[in-house]
């Protein structure tokens, strides 16, 4: 009986603060992608162009973990197969937070766009499943371009 | 070449579903399969049980016995006489129950009583049936003790020990081959709910066998609810509702029904004279 009302409280509290990180973040990640988005961010291979530019790696990293309640609905599909719903959600946060990572780096250099952009995905951790994204690609500066997009970041993150 | 930056579309990589739904969905399929597989290994590991000989139970418990002893610990089947004058009237008591309920030689039961507080009786493996004070103290004439006693020999006779420890092998080896474990909550309370349902069919079973000898006792069944009377108001006295529930026997006020019913299907007579405990058996118990 105890451990029942132990698992009711640890999936109520799970699905609560899960929730409203989960709203939290998104809101976060919409803003500061409406802000990001004079800034291309492309998956070709090969740089525009004719113009002369200066060339850097750009990458951004995050860690995001689980919570209790979406860790026992994933348990659950693992019996029956299918969509694991839960997570995609987690998955598709880190994904977004990870580029506008590496969209801030590359806006705090002055680049014009970020171009081979390509990611990576690892679990960590132990009990709690829990995520790495990384994302990385090369930004291209215009030679003598000054920071445009980097002020505006810092006053939203 | 013109690059344009977007802003990602929700709903494609995110399930557009609530997550409460997809839970509920999920946790309703796995109770419906987890009952089912709970239903399906207990009742086959129960059969099997059932059907090993009674000779093999006599052994393990003689094993238990003997290994009990060999770790200088008191053997839980050691049949030590502390209270002799009321030891010596069970046992007579037992003597004519087990012989109204045509109990075979092959299947002996040993009488065990407990110096314990504990409103409660039981069988377990090889025929030891146990008495606790606090039960027998509570019982109001010899019909009560009698229908008690046909109830644990019935558990005895029908096999239900070693269904029982059929089931739960066969639940506790299916589960540990999914690789699941008791440490899953909705496994847990699946798994509790079938047990559950078979404990409680055993019970009726007993039940029905052991009025059938306390009528061939008395000529009458008058004063076998009795005991279930004196469970009612002593779980009223203990229990929620929710350990109702989950009760491994069944409601005591359906058992006081069932026994009215299939006395009046055989047409036994619930009324008639019940035969009072020796003067003693109170003194006895102290």
């Amino acid at each position: 009986m105890s451990n029942l009302i132990i698992f009711a409280v640890l999936m109520v509290l799970g699905y609560g603060f899960g929730q409203y990180n989960e709203q939290r973040h998104y809101k976060s990640i919409k803003k500061r992608e409406a802000l990001l988005s004079t800034l291309p961010a492309v998956a070709t291979k090969y740089p525009p162009g004719d113009e002369r530019h200066r060339q850097t790696m750009v990458m951004g990293s995050v860690v995001v973990a689980s919570d209790y309640f979406k860790s026992f609905v994933a348990s659950l599909v693992n019996v029956f197969g299918g969509r694991v719903r839960s997570f995609e959600p987690l998955l598709d946060r880190g994904r977004r937070e990870a580029m506008l990572r590496l969209k801030q780096e590359a806006s705090e250099q002055g680049a014009s766009m970020v171009f081979n952009i390509k990611y990576e995905t690892s679990r960590i951790g132990g009990k709690v499943p829990t995520i790495e994204v990384l994302a990385y690609g090369t930004a291209l500066t215009p030679l003598h371009s000054p920071s445009t997009h980097g002020e505006q970041l810092s006053q939203q993150v | 070449m013109q690059y344009q930056d977007r802003i990602p579309p929700d709903g494609i990589n995110t399930p557009g579903r609530h997550p409460l739904r997809e839970f509920l969905r999920l946790s309703v399929m796995a109770l419906l399969a987890i009952i089912t597989l709970g239903f399906l290994l207990n009742s086959a590991g129960g059969t099997l049980g059932g059907l090993i000989p009674f000779k093999y139970e006599l052994w393990l418990a003689d094993r238990i016995d003997s290994a009990s002893v060999d770790a200088g610990q008191e053997s839980p089947f050691a049949q030590t006489i502390t209270h002799p004058e009321l030891q010596e009237y069970l046992q007579s008591v037992a003597d004519r129950v087990a012989s109204a309920m045509e109990l075979e030689a092959s299947m002996p039961i040993t009488l065990h009583y407990s110096d314990d507080d504990l409103v409660n009786a039981y069988a377990t493996i090889g025929g030891h049936v146990y008495f606790f004070r606090g039960l027998l103290s509570l019982l109001p004439h010899e019909n009560a003790l009698s229908m008690l006693m046909a109830h644990e020999f019935s558990h005895v006779s029908l096999r239900h020990t070693a269904k029982g420890i059929g089931g739960g092998l066969a639940l506790a080896a299916g589960t540990s081959l999914l690789g699941m474990s008791q440490k899953n909550q909705l496994f847990g309370l699946a798994t509790t709910l079938t047990s559950t349902r078979f404990s409680r069919n055993m019970e009726t079973q007993a039940d029905r066998s052991a009025l059938a000898a306390v009528n061939r006792m008395y000529g009458h069944v008058a004063g076998a609810s009795a005991l279930f009377i004196l469970f009612m108001q002593q779980r009223d006295e203990e229990e929620g509702q929710f350990d109702k529930f989950l009760s491994t026997h069944p409601l005591d006020e359906q058992r006081i029904q069932r026994i009215e019913d299939l006395a009046l299907e055989r047409q036994w007579l619930l009324e008639g004279e019940t035969t009072p405990l020796p003067d003693k058996y109170s003194s006895w118990l102290r």
